[in-house]
């Protein structure tokens, strides 16, 4: 009779087993943390609203702070003049950070668009009231990750001057 | 190169997520099982990531998926009830050779797929069956009356003859 080949395991699976556990309680821990990171927005998407103001002028903005390719997020400025506005509005925009986005279209519509190094310069009609809000239909180029680029808007007096700028910056997640 | 740190990141996450969640889930997957999570993968993907195709849009499904698994796995370890409802309990299905219809009734099963299961486990008659049970993995699993061998073995069974 041949001699017999145990299929029992031996005691060292348990050890093994043992020595383990800590690192599945360090992995639950990765989990949940995960978990709270996308909860609170850190994985995007992640929106804010900022304010700036300067030359007789105030602007906010809503925009998103962290954001993942492909997704749509909002790009809402306020340029609030007390008084109204006397003339066409001004603005000029980092074209470096319009470069992550997929534009589908600027509402309103500026009246003209020019580009000028790293600036694209919109001028829009005077609102009938205080306010003109400037808002982007756009996405995320799917391609885009890992990138921080700082944005930066100005409200440019009649000379091309900035008067009030607001500055942010939007992380891109893998 | 994109998409070949993309998908090692994948992997080593997916890796982590199979180490991680322990033996337990991993055995109990079938199969059909396999399939139908490939299948429905595909299927409620759109559905739960819509338009996002970002790698940390993958892991923020993959965590959460995760988290409820080892969730689930604590509920039903720490709590009977619990245990009960998610994973289902066993239900005796033979009991002194007599298949129980009743129990059949109430888990859809036909007297065939037990007389199969009985077969498929070396169990040439049912009345050799103390007890037949459907376990809570939809598997069967039947205990013989005392002093008779266990066909699985074969030399069991050689000596029994």
């Amino acid at each position: 009779m041949a001699p017999g080949r145990s299929t029992v395991p031996d005691d060292s699976g348990l050890r093994i087993s043992r020595r383990g556990r800590g690192l599945r309680r360090l992995f639950t821990l990765v989990i949940v943390a995960l978990l709270v990171f996308a909860l609170v927005g850190l994985l995007g998407v992640r929106t804010t609203t900022i304010s700036a103001a300067g030359g007789g002028y105030r602007l906010q903005l809503h925009y998103a702070k962290v954001v993942r390719p492909g997704l749509a997020v909002p790009w809402e400025l306020r340029v609030t003049s007390a008084g109204g506005f006397d003339g066409p509005v001004t603005l000029a925009t980092k074209s470096s950070y319009l470069d992550i986005y997929d534009e589908n279209s600027l509402d309103p519509e500026p009246v003209h668009a020019t580009q000028d190094g790293d600036r694209v310069i919109w001028q829009f009609e005077p609102p009938a009231g205080d306010t003109l809000v400037v808002s982007f239909d756009w996405r995320v180029e799917p391609g885009v990750q890992l990138k921080w680029p700082r944005g930066e808007t100005s409200v440019l007096d009649e000379d091309g001057r900035p008067v009030a700028t607001i500055r942010y910056r939007t992380w891109v997640t893998p | 190169m994109e998409l070949v740190i993309r998908a090692t990141v994948i992997y080593f996450f997916l890796w982590a997520v199979a180490r991680g969640t322990g033996k337990r889930e991993l055995a109990q997957m079938t199969a059909f099982e396999l399939i139908l999570l490939v299948t429905m993968g595909d299927l409620i993907q759109q559905a739960t990531t819509q338009e996002d195709m970002s790698l940390a849009g993958a892991v923020i499904v993959i965590s959460t998926m995760t988290f409820w698994i080892i969730a689930f796995s604590y509920l039903a370890f720490r709590f009977k009830r619990a245990r009960a409802v998610i994973d289902g309990v066993p239900v005796v299905v033979v009991r002194d050779g007599e298949v129980l219809p009743a129990a059949l009734r109430l888990e859809r099963i036909a007297e065939e797929e037990v007389v199969d299961a009985a077969r498929e486990q070396g169990i040439a008659d049912l009345g050799d069956v103390w007890v037949g049970v459907l376990e809570a993995d939809g598997k069967f699993s039947f205990l013989r009356r005392s002093g008779q061998a266990n066909p699985r073995n074969p030399g069991d069974e050689r000596a029994a003859s």
